[in-house]
């Protein structure tokens, strides 16, 4: 890209300067970092002393820099660094920022903004109301496009091996959208209740919120919202695709199996399921107990996924994989998941009355009678299933349950909180002990246990090291064993590991056979069900492109922006609202004898409660309300930022400045007195586009009746190391008593001041208008604010025109006229102390006498407020000079770019 | 002399609790959505002035403010024209898809 010139920012100083230099013919690129052009003079109700409508002398000005044929304007992208290019030209490294919604398509409607889940302050109102995450950031905004804001992926997003947008439920359930909430996790499985109840919710231990008090109970919102759809009569049904003509195999119906048969169903797909056992679900089904997980809703979830015409032939074991295609499949997935128990390998495992864990498991939920009555279980095993089995038993009537692990507490792969379950429920764990040998003749009596010293050795392989001098002796009458898991794959005729997995490409999930793929603990090793469920959208993913013969090397699958950090997170708030966790919801019984869930379901309540905690970490909660809501297809999330490269033969600085934080002036209370604004703020009250229906108080939505001004707020003040005078705070004071008194004719008007300056054109009769108005000008220097118990105000003073004593008078909403800062990050895009700032840090002018605009650097110039404080149509003059310098420059140094 | 920064310009510190009735601002827009349908179901009745909306849901003026502006801007409530003679206009349900 190549151009005459780049002009950096687009408030009326840069929109000046780039139609001007336009108009001459020359090539301008300008560059602004929000999403219009406009500058902050398009917030503005009024200029003065004209009182002109901003917006009405704005919008032309708006409207001709982004139509103009000579200039080009990339909004929402920053200037990243700017270098010579030693010829009196410079490079220019442009960051286009992604809008996440394709410019060409979007039509400005705001449905997307009107559907969004996140509130956020809107900084285009000074704070005073809240705007979307998908946002038009103001009415007149040019280009007339959305914007979504995403500081990043979400940790809760990020976290999720399902690719679950946890962040997008959560705010959906906060806006009482229920259905939605349900729908999104759809979009990722059909497993909404299994999840709800069995995950382990990763995307809890990532929470932000734990940084704070605790995180959310992310996965009990899941199960609210799985338990407030499959608890209605009316659910509505789920839509079917035109079917594609194409027909694939999916061999287990665990989750990854039954996520991707819904995937693919949801692309037209013909899919069949082939479950060997008498009912679909896999693990779910077949291990998980029902008081974490009751067989109706697995069916619910089930049921999602022969609703959309997948066709599940239970009881039907498939051993041929490869023979699936003369069924006529034109692709197959192998899903089956680890249901083979791994052996101790220790004598007597072969007795009577010893088990495995998944068989054990599986008869209980199959409905099998199972009869433990008095009898005393030892249950060997250190993870999820051995205290699955262990609970199981107890509730199945043994006298008595122990448990032993290899590993000590503390090292267990179970979760902490099913280990302390388990002990409530009465369960007798003998952690760091290991199986020698089981004691009986033909039943098992009882087993004989040594101290384990150490699991794995230094590779962390599993080598269990022993004291044979520490043993104890159990007496059992039945031994479940629940050692592991490993998948049973020699039927297959497929390739496998040395650990019985199957063997593919870990990112195509294809195998040897290019039109079988595997996915699932099949493909991992027993891993948990979101990986699992994460596994089969990959695969169903893959399969669809190797059926519609695209390559699937590179495919981007999940694509994401990087997670959004913690810290930055909690850095957008100074304070923080204390707002207690949930409790744990398990009713623990010492002697457990039914299978009813242990975990109570949420309220409403509880639920909205729950998700009001999120603290939006990505800004943007990826709902996809916004997709739904666009008439256009214009939103992409998987936009990407651009970087770009230009050559300019001149810049001009048009930064502008930055208004002084009102709150560091506390002895005015800004921010803690509710009816304490800024001239900003009131600008944005008077303006027609205002937050609010009239000028009211934020404190209360009063109309203000006594209002007050405090001048010089944050200028001509060495104590907030501003000397300065802001230039434009009297005049825009002065502006707004006369349109306050035009809006509230009954209103009071007073302002404080050291000393009005109203030197200009027409400023001076603009200021006497103001007073032949009506509004009362006291000399006097405030001291303090304090806030009475009715939001009102009371303003301590130096009547200087009276004595000078100290005085208070009470307003309902006093107006701090804040003064302006230099906008120092124009140094920042130059290398370290290669732009000169003056003494105010603002943009230097060389020689600000005879040749202003000119920075220190040739062919650099500066207009308007970025080299110290300019009303508007000083602003303009200034801009007038830059682009003379500008001029004088090209046509100097003869880098003109040809037509 | 530096610019001058506010209060809420302190990324990446420890973040402190609120005291009583002084929320951060973006803490407090973000429950918009959440305090959608209690405003909402305080206005049933009838329109109300933001003091009583306060009331009826037990949260702050200040607080109700931001909430009832962001329902007016996004079409949920709308203004009667004239203000009491206290000086409060009342806000009433904006009948709407969904409302």
């Amino acid at each position: 890209m190549k151009y005459d010139a780049l002009v950096v920012g687009s408030g009326i100083g840069g929109m000046e300067s780039a139609l001007k230099l336009g108009d001459m013919g020359y090539k301008v690129l300008v560059v602004e970092k929000e999403s219009s052009v406009g500058g902050k003079m398009i917030l503005l109700s009024k200029v003065f002393p004209t009182l002109d409508c901003a917006s009405c002398i704005s919008t032309p000005k708006m409207a001709a820099t982004i139509h103009h044929p000579n200039i080009d304007v990339l909004t929402y992208a920053e200037v990243e660094g700017i270098r010579s290019d030693g010829n009196g030209g410079y490079h220019a490294t442009i960051r286009q920022k992604p809008r996440f919604v394709d410019e060409a398509a979007c039509t400005g409607c705001r449905q997307c903004e009107m559907a969004c889940s996140v509130a956020v302050p809107d900084e285009f109102n000074a704070g005073m109301v809240s705007r979307r995450a998908a946002y038009i950031a103001f009415p007149q905004v040019v280009p007339k496009k959305a914007v979504i804001e995403r500081a990043g992926v979400s940790p809760c997003i990020f976290n999720c091996p399902a690719g679950i947008k946890p962040h997008g439920y959560v705010a959906l359930v906060r806006s009482g959208e229920y259905d939605k909430a349900f729908d999104l996790v759809l979009e990722t499985t059909p497993l909404v209740g299994s999840l709800g109840r069995a995950c382990y919710a990763p995307c809890e231990d990532e929470c932000t919120r734990g940084e704070l008090e605790g995180p959310l109970p992310i996965r009990r919102l899941k199960r609210f919202i799985a338990d407030a759809r499959y608890g209605r009569d009316d659910a509505p049904p789920v839509e079917k695709p035109e079917p594609n003509g194409k027909k694939v195999a999916v061999v287990g119906s665990g989750p990854a199996g039954l996520t991707a048969a819904w995937q693919l169903a949801r692309k037209g797909y013909s899919v069949k399921i082939f479950e060997a056992a008498p009912k679909p679900g896999g693990m779910l089904r077949l291990a998980i107990p029902a008081y974490r997980l009751p067989n109706d809703v697995v069916d619910n979830d089930v049921a999602n996924v022969t609703a959309i015409g997948v066709e599940i032939a239970t009881d039907t074991r498939v051993d041929d994989i490869a023979a699936l295609k003369n069924g006529g499949f034109d692709a197959v997935l192998v899903a089956t998941g680890t249901h083979k128990a791994v052996q101790l390998r220790v004598p007597g495992e072969d007795l009577d009355g010893v088990h495995s864990a998944l068989d054990f498991l599986r008869a209980v939920k199959l409905g099998e009678t199972v009869d433990l009555a008095g009898k005393r279980v030892l249950v060997v095993g250190g993870g999820n299933v051995a205290i699955d089995a262990a609970r199981t038993a107890r509730r199945l009537g043994a006298a008595s349950v122990d448990q032993a692990s290899l590993e000590c507490c503390e090292e267990m792969p179970a979760h902490d909180f099913e280990v302390e379950e388990a002990r409530a429920e009465g369960i007798t764990l003998h952690d760091g002990w290991g199986i020698d040998h089981f004691t009986g003749e033909d039943r098992v009596h009882g087993a004989e246990l040594r101290v384990c010293t150490c699991v794995f050795n230094p590779e962390g392989r599993f080598h269990p090291e022993y004291d044979e001098s520490q043993r104890m002796s159990l007496e059992c009458e039945v031994v479940v064993v629940a050692a592991g898991m490993s998948a049973d794959t020699d039927a297959f005729g497929l390739e496998t590991n040395g650990n019985r997995t199957l063997r593919a490409d870990p990112d195509t999930l294809q195998t040897a056979a290019p039109h079988i793929f595997v996915a699932g603990d099949v493909v991992t090793g027993p891993t948990m069900i979101t990986t699992a469920v994460g596994q089969g959208r990959r695969a169903a993913f893959m399969i669809d492109r190797y059926l519609h013969g695209a390559e699937l090397d590179r495919a981007a699958f999940d694509e994401a922006l990087p997670v959004v950090d913690k810290g930055d997170v909690l850095g957008r708030q100074d304070v923080y609202d204390r707002r207690e966790p949930l409790e744990s919801a398990a009713a623990m019984s010492a002697a457990p004898t039914d299978f009813g869930e242990t975990e109570g379901p949420m309220s409403e309540v509880e639920a909205l409660d729950g998700a009001a905690r999120c603290l939006d970490c990505g800004v943007c909660s990826e709902c996809h309300a916004c997709l739904d809501a666009c008439p256009a297809d214009a939103i992409k999330f998987d936009m990407q930022g651009e970087e770009i490269e230009a050559e300019v033969g001149s810049v001009i600085l048009a930064t502008g400045f930055k208004l002084f934080p009102a709150d560091a002036k506390p002895q005015y209370g800004y921010g803690r007195f509710k009816n304490v604004i800024t001239g900003m703020q009131m600008d944005r009250l008077l303006a027609p586009t205002r937050p609010y229906n009239a000028v009211l108080r934020p404190g209360d939505g009063k109309v203000p009746d006594n209002i007050a001004y405090i001048m010089c707020t944050g200028s001509r003040d060495e104590t907030v190391e501003n000397p300065l005078c802001s230039r434009i705070c009297c005049m825009y004071s002065v502006k707004q008593n006369q349109l306050i008194m035009g809006a509230l004719p009954l209103a009071d008007v007073t302002v404080y001041y050291i000393d009005i300056r109203a030197v200009g054109k027409g400023y001076d009769e603009f200021y006497e208008q103001a007073r032949g108005m009506g509004a009362n000008f006291v000399k006097g220097r405030v001291s303090g604010v304090t806030e009475t118990d009715n939001g009102n105000l009371v303003l301590r003073y130096e009547d200087i025109e009276n004595g000078g004593s100290l005085t208070e008078a009470e307003h309902d909403l006093v107006v701090l006229a804040v003064g302006v800062q230099p906008n120092a990050d124009a140094q920042l895009l130059f290398a370290d102390g290669e732009l000169a700032l003056d003494d105010y840090y603002y943009v230097g002018e060389a020689d600000e006498d005879l040749n202003p605009g000119q920075t220190n650097l040739p062919g650099v110039f500066v207009a308007g407020s970025a080299s110290g404080v300019k009303d508007i149509p000083d602003s303009i003059l200034h801009a007038g000079a830059a682009v003379a310098q500008a001029a004088a420059h090209l046509e100097k140094a003869k880098v003109k770019v040809p037509a | 002399m530096t610019p001058t920064t506010g209060g809420n310009t302190t990324g990446g510190t420890t973040p402190r609790e609120a005291s009583t009735g002084n929320r951060d601002v973006r803490e407090i827009v973000r429950d918009e959505q959440i305090m959608r349908r209690r405003i909402l179901a305080a206005l049933v009745d009838g329109p109300l002035t933001v003091p009583e909306i306060a009331a009826a849901v037990e949260r702050p003026s200040h607080e109700v403010m931001f909430w009832v502006m962001g329902l007016r801007k996004y079409g949920w409530l709308a203004e009667i024209k004239e203000a009491t003679d206290e000086g409060y206009y009342r806000y009433q349900v904006v009948e709407r898809e969904g409302s």
